[in-house]
C-alpha cells in the first residue's frame, strides 16, 4: 500500500504534509484549552476583589481559539478532499491505460470481472484511505506523544506509565491489522464471486428460466452471500475488540496513576490535586484520540488489500511490445512460416506448423471444423497473442518488428461475437475511422447491406445504440459491424464467420459489393459455408490445428479428404451433383 | 420521502429487534459504567486535596476496576452485535435483490443496464451496511450519554445546564442542514459511479474490438471525461461530509468557551452555589455531553450518503411488476401441437415487430422459420417461451393457452438453445448437468457424446472437470455443443433452436443433426436457421417478412412458387 501511495501522492507532497500540519495546529489549540481553563480556575481561587475582565479576556481567547481551530481544520479537510479525489482520478486513468496496453494473455490471467472490480471498488477503498490518512493520521499520534511529553513535565516517574500505554496501544493496533488481513482478502474474493453470479444471471436470464433453474441459481447466490456474512462476522469479533481494548488500557493506566500517587509507600507519592488531575486529563484526551485510530485501522486493512490488487496490475509489463519498422506494399502481403501457438502451457497446440502465403488483393477462404484453429490464426495475425513457434510476416517484415499501429491500422476484423457500443450509429462508424464523412459512412453502409438498418430507425445515423447494441437484432448488429470495418478502408479485411445471422441473399450481396468496391483489399473469409469461399483465390483447410489442404476449390475437392467431406455435407454444386 | 426511509429501515431491521434491544441494554451498561468512572474519578481526585486516605482510595479504585471491566465487555459486545446485525441485513438485502431479479419479467432485465444493476447489488448494499454499523454503535450510546450527563449538569448548576441545553442542538441542526443540502451530490456520486461501472462493463468485455480498431486512446479519452466528472463530484461529496464534524466541534468549542466564561463570572459573583471545583466538574461533564453530539453528527453524515444507495436498492426490491404464476394451473402435456393464433407484438407499443402471425404446427413436425434479419424470428421464440406476452392473439400448446398455465410447467416441456450461448463459471460437467440436476455422470457423458462434444472435452486438461466460464476456456463452437448437450440430457418434447448450430462446422453439424433426428422422434421442433442443410429437411418452412408470414410450404413447394424463398435459396449458388 505504501508503494502505491508513495507513487501517486508524490505530486501532492506539499499538500500531504501541509494538511496534517494544519490539523496539528488545531491539536495544539486543543492542548492549550486546559491551560486557559486552569488560568480561569486559578484566578477564581486566587482571592477577593475579582473582576470579570480577566475572565472575559480568557473566555474570548477560548472563543477565538475555537474559531481559528475550525478554519485550520477546514483547510486540512479541503486539502484532503482535493488530494484524495485527484488521487482516485490519477490511479483510475493509469490503471485503465495499463489495461489498454496489456496483451490478452495478461487479461485472461487476471480476468475481466476482476479488472472491473479493481478499477471501481478497489480504487475507492484506497481513496478513502488517502483522505483518512491526511485528515486523521497525524492527530492521534501527536496527542499521544504530546500528552506523554506533558506528563513527564508533571511527574517523570508516572510518565513511564504513559510510555507503556503508548506502546501497548501500538502493539494492539499492529496485531489487529495483521490478523485481519487474511479475512479481508477472503471477503474481497467472495465479493468477486457475488459480482460474477449476478452478472451471469443477468446475461443468462432466458436460459435460467427456460431450464426452470431459478431455485438453483438462488441457492448458488445465497451460498456466496452467506459466506460473505460469515467471514465478515468472524472478522468483526476482532475488529469490535479494538476500541474497547484501547479504552481498557487507558482506564487501567488511570487506576495505576491513582494508586501510585496515592500510596504513601510508592515512589511517586506526593503529587497535588492539580497535578494528578492534569495527568488524568491527558490520559482521557489520549483515549479519545485513539478511538479514531481504531476506525482507521479497519479502513487501512481493507485498503492495503485493495492497494495490492491495484499494484499487481500496474506493475505488469505487456508481453506484446510494438516494433518500430514500417513496411512498403509487397506482393506477398501475409506470410505464415511454420507457425505454432498454444493458449496454455501444456502440449496442446491450437495451431501447429502452419505455413502459407497470401498475395495482395486476393480473396482467401479459411474453412475447418470447430476448434480447428481458424480464429487463432486471426488472433495471431493481429498480434493479440504472439506465436509460440515460427513467424508471421506482413509485407515481408516480421510482425513483431512492425509498429503495432501500422499493423492494426491495416487490418480490420469483423468478429463472430459482434460488438457495437453504446452511443449512436454514427459514433460506432466513427469508431472505425475518425475522419469519416457522412458520404464515407453511407458508402460503407451500402456495401455492408446495412442501409436499411439505418433507414429503419427514426434518427438515421444519429439513432441511439444502447449498451452492447441491445436494441438491434443479431443480423443488424453484424451488418453495422461490417460497415464499421469497411469504413476503415483496411488493406486486409477479415470476416470471421461474421455473416452467420444473415440470410444467403444478403451474404451474397455483401460479398459481391466487396468484390466490386474494395478491389485493393485482401479479403480473408472464415466461413462454414463452402459456397462462401468456393470461388476464393485460395482456400486453407484446417483440421485440429493443422493445415490439411491448400489450393483452389476444384483441386481440393479431388485431393483433400476433409474438404471433400465438408462439401458433401453441404450438398453443393460442383461436388457430387 | 422521510416516510420511505423509515419504512425501509423498519423492514430490514424487523427480524433483528432482539439484537437492537441487546444493543440498547449494552449501551445502558456502557454509559452507566463510563459515567460512574467519571464521577468516582472526581471523588478520588478530591482525596488529593489533603493527605490521601488510602483505604478510601482503594475503595474507589475497586469501583473503577469493576466499571472498567464492565465498560470493556459491554462495548465489545455492543460493537460485535452491531456489526453482526448489519452484515445479516446486508445478506438479507442481497437475497431480496436476487429474488427480485429472478422473478421480474424478462423485459425488466432487457431494459436496465446490467452494470448498473450489479453495482446496486454489490456496491450500494455495502454503503448501507457502513451506515448501519455507525448507527448501531453510536446512536444508543450517544442518546443515553446525552440524557445522563444533562441530568447531572442540571444537578450541578442549572443555569449553565440551560445554556448547554439551548445551544447544543445548534450543532445537530447544522449537521442536519449540511447533510440535507448535500443529498443531491451524493445522488450524483452514486449515479456517476454507476456510469463508470457501465462504461467499464461494456468496453472491457470487448477489448479485442477496441484493440483492433486502435481506439485505445479514444476509449481512454472517454474514460478520462467520465472520471473527471466523477472527480469533481467526489470532491464536492467528500467536502460536504468533511464539513460536518469540524462545524460540530466548532459549536461545541464555542459552547465550552461560553460555559467557562459565564461559569467563571457566576463563581466570582457567588451565585448558585457554584464553586471552582464544581465548575471543573461541570466542564468535564460538558465535554462528555458534547462528544456524543459529535458522533451523532457523523452518524447523520454517514446515513445521508447511504440514502442515495437506499433509494437505488429500494427501487429494485420494490419493483412490483413480477411474475406470479401461483394461481395458474399446471401445463399438462398431451401432444406437441402448437397453435399460434393471430399474434401481434412489439417491444414498444407503437412499433409492432410481429403484426399478424397465424400458424398451426402439427405434432412431431419440424418447422423451419426463415426470413430477413430483424423480421421477428427471435421475437417469436420470446413469445412461445413466454418471456414476453403478445399484444394480441394467443399461443396454444397441447390445446392449452400458454397464458393460463404456470410458466415453469410449460418450460419443462420445451427445450431451447439460443443464438447467444450461456456458460457459467463451473466445471464442464456442471454446465451440462444444469439441464437435469440429478443426472448421473454416465447420463452426462452419454448426452455429451450425442452432441459430439465428448471428444473435445476429453482432450482438455481435466476433461469434464475442467473449470470454464463464459470468457475463458471454450471456443464459440464448443460452447454451443455444450448447450446442445444440455438438451440431450433433458430430452424435452418440444425443441426450439435459434440458429443454434451457426458456429459449428457443417461436418459436425451433420452428425449433430443425425443425433437430433433421433431425439426429435416423436417431438415437435422449431428451427430458426440459415443453413440450407437444416431447412431443407423441414416438414414446413415459414417465411417471415415485415411481421407477416409471406410464404409457407416445404422446400420443393416453395421453390416451385419462385417467390421469396426461391430468391433466398438461389443466392447460395450464384457465382460472384
Amino acid at each position: 500500500m505504501l508503494k502505491l501511495f508513495k507513487k501517486y501522492l508524490a505530486p501532492y507532497k506539499a499538500g500531504v504534509i501541509a494538511g496534517p500540519c494544519f490539523k496539528v495546529l488545531e491539536a495544539i489549540f486543543e492542548l492549550i484549552v486546559p491551560l486557559i481553563v486552569a488560568n480561569i480556575i486559578d484566578y477564581i481561587d486566587s482571592g477577593e476583589n475579582l473582576t470579570s475582565d480577566y475572565i472575559v479576556k480568557q473566555g474570548l481567547i477560548l472563543l477565538s481559539l475555537a474559531v481559528i481551530g475550525f478554519f485550520t481544520t477546514m483547510v486540512c479537510q479541503y486539502i484532503a478532499c482535493r488530494i484524495s479525489s485527484k488521487y482516485a482520478y490519477n490511479v483510475s486513468i493509469d490503471l485503465y491505460a495499463k489495461v489498454n496496453t496489456l496483451s490478452f494473455k495478461e487479461i485472461d490471467d487476471i480476468g475481466v470481472s476482476s479488472l472491473q472490480t479493481r478499477l471501481t471498488t478497489d480504487v475507492s477503498t484506497t481513496q478513502r484511505a488517502v483522505a483518512m490518512l491526511i485528515r486523521l493520521v497525524v492527530r492521534a499520534p501527536l496527542i499521544v506523544i504530546g500528552g506523554t511529553v506533558m506528563s513527564f513535565f508533571v511527574s517523570p516517574k508516572l510518565g513511564i506509565i504513559f510510555v507503556g500505554v503508548g506502546l501497548l496501544i501500538g502493539l494492539v493496533l499492529f496485531l489487529s491489522s495483521k490478523f485481519s488481513l487474511p479475512y479481508n482478502r477472503k471477503i474481497q474474493t467472495e465479493i468477486d464471486n457475488i459480482t460474477n453470479i449476478t452478472k451471469e444471471n443477468l446475461t443468462g436470464t432466458r436460459v435460467v428460466r427456460a431450464f426452470n433453474k431459478q431455485e438453483y441459481e438462488r441457492n448458488r447466490f445465497y451460498k456466496e452471500v452467506n459466506d460473505v456474512q460469515k467471514t465478515s462476522t468472524s472478522l468483526s469479533v476482532l475488529s469490535a475488540l479494538l476500541n474497547p481494548l484501547t479504552t481498557v488500557i487507558v482506564n487501567v493506566a488511570i487506576i495505576l496513576i491513582f494508586y501510585f500517587s496515592g500510596n504513601s509507600s510508592s515512589w511517586a507519592f506526593g503529587l497535588s490535586k492539580g497535578e494528578v488531575s492534569s495527568l488524568i486529563n491527558y490520559l482521557v484526551q489520549i483515549s479519545l484520540a485513539v478511538v479514531v485510530v481504531g476506525d482507521l485501522v479497519v479502513t487501512f486493512s481493507k485498503a492495503s488489500v485493495s492497494a495490492k490488487r491495484i499494484n499487481d496490475v500496474l506493475v505488469l509489463e505487456p508481453t506484446i511490445v510494438s516494433g518500430k519498422e514500417k513496411t512498403t506494399d509487397k506482393e506477398d502481403i501475409i506470410k505464415f512460416d511454420n507457425v505454432s501457438y498454444s493458449y496454455s502451457d501444456n502440449d496442446s497446440y491450437a495451431i501447429k506448423d502452419a505455413s502459407f502465403d497470401i498475395k495482395r488483393g486476393n480473396t482467401i477462404g479459411i474453412i475447418g471444423g470447430t476448434g480447428s484453429g481458424k480464429t487463432t490464426i486471426i488472433n495471431l495475425l493481429n498480434r493479440f497473442y504472439d506465436v509460440t513457434k515460427g513467424a508471421i510476416y506482413y509485407n515481408d517484415v516480421n510482425i513483431k518488428d512492425i509498429s503495432l499501429d501500422e499493423l492494426r491500422s491495416s487490418i480490420a476484423v469483423v468478429d463472430q461475437k459482434v460488438a457495437i457500443f453504446k452511443g449512436t450509429i454514427r459514433s460506432n462508424l466513427l469508431f472505425g475511422n475518425r475522419n469519416a464523412s457522412d458520404e464515407d459512412m453511407w458508402f460503407a453502409l451500402d456495401n455492408a447491406q446495412a442501409r436499411n438498418v439505418v433507414e429503419s430507425k427514426e434518427n438515421g445515423l444519429d439513432s441511439v445504440v444502447e449498451e452492447l447494441g441491445k436494441n438491434f437484432s443479431g443480423g443488424q448488429r453484424q451488418r453495422l459491424s461490417i460497415a464499421r470495418a469497411l469504413i476503415k478502408k483496411p488493406k486486409i479485411l477479415v470476416l470471421d464467420d461474421s455473416t452467420s445471422a444473415l440470410d444467403f441473399k444478403t451474404d451474397l450481396d455483401l460479398r459481391t459489393a466487396i468484390k466490386n468496391n474494395y478491389k485493393e483489399t485482401t479479403l480473408l473469409i472464415i466461413s462454414q459455408r463452402v459456397n462462401a469461399i468456393k470461388n476464393a483465390d485460395e482456400i486453407i483447410v484446417l483440421d485440429e490445428g493443422k493445415i490439411v489442404g491448400l489450393g483452389k476449390h476444384e483441386e481440393l475437392v479431388k485431393i483433400c479428404q476433409v474438404y471433400k467431406e465438408i462439401c458433401d455435407s453441404q450438398d453443393t454444386l460442383g461436388g457430387n451433383k | 420521502m422521510k416516510k420511505n426511509y423509515y419504512s425501509f429501515f423498519k423492514m430490514i431491521l424487523k427480524p433483528y429487534v432482539f439484537s437492537l434491544i441487546c444493543c440498547f441494554l449494552l449501551a445502558i451498561v456502557f454509559v452507566g459504567a463510563t459515567t460512574i468512572i467519571t464521577i468516582v474519578s472526581g471523588y478520588a481526585l478530591d482525596l488529593f486535596l489533603t493527605t490521601v486516605d488510602f483505604t478510601k482510595l482503594l475503595h474507589y479504585l475497586l469501583i473503577l476496576g469493576i466499571c472498567t471491566v464492565s465498560c470493556f465487555l459491554s462495548e465489545w459486545l455492543l460493537r460485535y452485535i452491531s456489526m453482526q446485525t448489519s452484515y445479516k441485513v446486508v445478506r438479507d438485502l442481497r437475497k431480496k435483490a436476487i429474488d427480485k431479479l429472478l422473478s421480474v419479467p424478462v423485459s425488466y432485465i432487457d431494459q436496465h443496464s446490467h452494470g448498473d444493476l450489479i453495482s446496486r447489488v454489490v456496491g450500494d448494499v455495502d454503503i448501507i451496511s457502513d451506515g448501519l454499523i455507525q448507527l448501531f454503535q453510536k446512536f444508543f450510546t450517544g442518546v443515553l450519554t446525552i440524557i445522563v450527563t444533562l441530568a447531572i449538569m442540571f444537578y450541578l448548576c442549572y443555569p449553565l445546564a440551560i445554556i448547554v441545553l439551548v445551544l447544543t442542538p445548534l450543532s445537530l441542526i447544522s449537521s442536519t442542514v449540511i447533510a440535507k443540502k448535500s443529498s443531491k451530490i451524493y445522488k450524483l456520486q452514486s449515479e456517476q459511479r454507476g456510469k463508470v461501472g457501465s462504461f467499464l462493463n461494456e468496453n472491457m468485455s470487448n477489448q479485442k474490438v477496441i484493440a483492433s480498431y486502435q481506439n485505445e486512446d479514444k476509449v481512454q479519452a472517454d474514460f478520462e471525461v467520465i472520471n473527471k466528472e466523477l472527480l469533481n463530484i467526489n470532491f464536492k461529496a467528500e467536502l460536504a461530509a468533511a464539513v460536518i464534524n469540524p462545524s460540530t466541534r466548532l459549536i461545541n468549542a464555542l459552547i465550552y468557551a461560553a460555559l467557562a466564561l459565564v461559569g467563571g463570572i457566576i463563581v466570582i459573583n457567588g451565585g448558585f452555589n457554584l464553586t471552582s471545583g464544581l465548575l471543573v466538574s461541570f466542564l468535564l461533564f460538558a465535554n462528555h455531553y458534547t462528544k456524543p453530539f459529535n458522533e451523532i453528527s457523523s452518524v447523520i453524515a454517514e446515513l445521508q450518503s447511504s440514502f442515495a444507495s437506499i433509494k437505488r436498492i429500494q427501487s429494485l426490491i420494490d419493483e412490483d411488476k413480477v411474475i406470479d404464476d401461483a394461481n395458474l394451473k399446471d401445463f399438462i402435456y398431451q401432444d406437441s401441437n402448437i397453435e399460434i393464433n393471430h399474434i401481434a407484438f412489439g417491444y414498444n407499443k407503437d412499433k409492432l415487430v410481429l403484426k399478424d402471425i397465424d400458424i398451426d404446427i402439427f405434432p412431431r413436425h419440424k418447422v423451419a422459420i426463415v426470413g430477413t434479419t430483424g423480421c421477428g424470428k427471435t421475437t417469436l421464440i420470446n413469445l412461445i417461451m413466454r418471456f414476453y406476452d403478445p399484444n394480441g392473439g394467443n399461443i396454444c400448446v397441447s390445446n392449452q393457452d400458454i397464458a393460463t398455465v404456470k410458466r415453469s410447467s410449460l418450460r419443462d416441456e420445451i427445450g431451447m438453445v439460443l443464438q447467444d450461448t450461456w456458460i457459467f463459471k463451473g466445471t464442464i460437467k456442471d454446465n451440462i448437468r444444469y439441464a437435469k440436476l440429478d443426472a448421473s455422470d454416465e447420463e452426462i457423458i452419454e448426452a455429451s457424446k450425442k452432441a459430439k462434444a465428448h471428444n473435445f472435452i476429453m482432450q482438455m486438461k481435466d476433461g469434464y472437470d475442467t473449470v470454464v466460464s463464459d470468457e475463458l476456456g471454450l471456443s464459440n463452437g464448443q460452447k454451443q455443443l455444450i448447450c446442445i448437450a444440455r438438451l440431450f440430457l433433458s430430452e424435452p418434447n418440444i425443441l426450439i433452436l435459434d440458429e443454434a448450430t451457426s458456429s459449428i462446422d457443417t461436418r459436425t453439424e451433420v452428425l449433430v443433426q443425425e443425433a437430433f433426428n433421433e431425439v426429435m422422434k416423436g417431438k415437435t421442433s422449431i428451427v430458426i436457421a440459415h443453413r440450407l442443410s437444416t431447412i431443407r429437411n423441414a416438414d414446413i418452412i415459414l417465411v417471415l417478412d415485415k411481421g407477416y408470414i409471406v410464404e409457407q410450404g416445404n422446400h420443393d413447394e416453395l421453390l416451385k412458387k419462385k417467390g421469396f424463398y426461391y430468391e433466398l435459396y438461389n443466392s447460395q449458388f450464384k457465382q460472384i
